[in-house]
């Protein structure tokens, strides 16, 4: 099994910093335009707060261990992905039904030259997220020639 | 009861041989009184709780039962299905006819339904999942919508020899009941525990909870997952039991779950994904056992 891209953590902490600072304007926002004076109000911006407060703990504690649990694996039948800390997840995608593979790259993961690797089949897709994007490519092109090579 | 009526008739062209389920109107009118039943335990409540004279309750009733027969033994008049070579051909109805054509390579999926009312007097509901194109990739069509337990395995061999497999299903492992138990009464106990704290009266509401564990019994025990060469059998309940025989060309991802607490018991959710709209038709079963499969 293969791991993916050590920046991964960094990523995830990103990532996790950012939705923190989105609920947090939320929630200021939310505190300053809201006028009625209800109990509800409290009850619905103070969930918000400790929302952000477990995605900020969750950003700067989880992602060694989610770093540590990532693996995926492809041959030229499956595709395999296993994922998760609570909740492990062990997916396998048939290589025949694979329809097409997709290239996704931000802003900040052109920074870091990483790449999100998109696994499209005809019931829905699956992201392989944050490989390098050399390794990222040749996977893509390796995936590709297998289904060409299936059409033809 | 479905009546089988091979055409002796061999046409030139294929020597196929033609074979025919009707639905009879028997079972249409049961099917007919099973469905208004629902709408009858609405006008029930409706009734308790808008406190309308005894006698316009009953004649509401009455009213909305024969109209809810009528339109459905309309609806479904003379289900007939024809096996043709590579096509199952329905056709029903009264005053709108229609006819529906399903070619049986793009069938994807068999879905054995039985309901809550139907399951004790035996009878069962078959729907086809199918491969299409544009908006409708993934639709259900009905195939037979009411027939007795004992016909079903005449209906595979002469309408889909090619579903007709033999299979055991395994059942969950006991060690896995606790939790199934568990989490399926926490969700239920904060609602009731929010009914009983604000509805008057609401206490009553907790004799409902000796009836949920039975009830979740019974799913746990429905359970079932058959993992052969070429097909996928997978068996559970919501409301109605539904056993699904899923073709294994046909499915897209196949993934396995388990939580930490799972993964000590070894047991595992499984869940298959079939093509379907953009996020694809998926069908789960829960608290398996782990050495199924893989």
């Amino acid at each position: 099994m293969k791991k993916i891209s050590a920046c991964s953590r960094k990523m995830w902490t990103i990532e996790g910093l950012i939705t923190t600072g989105i609920f947090l304007a939320i929630a200021v926002i939310l505190n300053i335009f809201l006028e009625f004076n209800v109990l509800w109000k409290y009850v619905i911006i103070c969930s918000i707060y400790g929302l952000a407060l477990v995605i900020l703990l969750n950003s700067l504690y989880m992602p060694k261990y989610r770093y540590k649990k990532y693996r995926y694996e492809m041959d030229e039948e499956k595709i395999i992905l296993r994922y998760g800390i609570l909740n492990e997840k062990n997916v396998v995608i048939p290589m025949k039904k694979v329809q097409y593979v997709g290239i996704q790259q931000g802003i900040i993961l052109r920074k870091f030259k990483l790449i999100n690797l998109k696994v499209h089949t005809a019931g829905g897709h699956y992201v392989i997220p944050y490989l390098e994007s050399e390794v990222g490519k040749k996977a893509q092109l390796s995936i590709s020639r297998i289904v060409q090579e299936r059409r033809i | 009861m479905i009546e089988l009526k091979s055409k002796e008739e061999n046409e030139d062209k294929n020597e196929f041989e033609i074979k025919e389920f009707t639905t009879s109107l028997k079972d249409l009118f049961m099917m007919a009184t099973m469905t208004s039943c629902i709408l009858v335990g609405i006008s029930i409540i409706l009734a308790f709780g808008f406190a309308i004279n005894n006698i316009k309750i009953f004649i509401i009733l009455f009213i909305s039962v024969i109209i809810c027969t009528i339109i459905t033994i309309i609806k479904y008049y003379k289900f007939t299905v024809i096996r043709e070579v590579d096509n199952i051909k329905l056709s029903y109805g009264l005053f709108n006819k229609k006819e529906v054509t399903i070619p049986v390579k793009r069938i994807q999926s068999l879905i054995i339904v039985e309901g809550v009312i139907r399951k004790p007097l035996g009878y069962f509901t078959l729907k086809v999942e199918t491969l299409g194109y544009g908006k409708d990739k993934c639709k259900s069509t009905m195939i037979c919508p009411i027939a007795k337990r004992k016909v079903l395995n005449k209906f595979f061999e002469d309408i889909l020899p090619e579903m007709n497999i033999n299979y055991d299903l395994r059942t969950s492992p006991g060690k896995a009941l606790n939790g199934f138990l568990l989490f399926r009464l926490l969700e239920e106990l904060m609602v009731i525990g929010l009914i009983a704290i604000y509805v008057t009266y609401g206490y009553l509401i907790f004799l409902l909870i000796p009836i949920l564990l039975v009830w979740h019994n019974l799913r746990f025990e429905d359970n079932g997952l058959y993992y052969g060469n070429d097909f996928v059998v997978m068996r559970y309940r919501k409301l109605n039991r539904k056993t699904v025989i899923i073709k294994r060309d046909c499915i897209q991802s196949f993934e396995k779950q388990q939580t930490i607490f799972q993964k000590r018991k070894a047991i595992a959710r499984y869940k298959v994904t079939i093509a379907g709209d953009s996020l694809g038709k998926s069908y789960k079963v829960g608290y398996m056992s782990e050495n199924n499969i893989c």
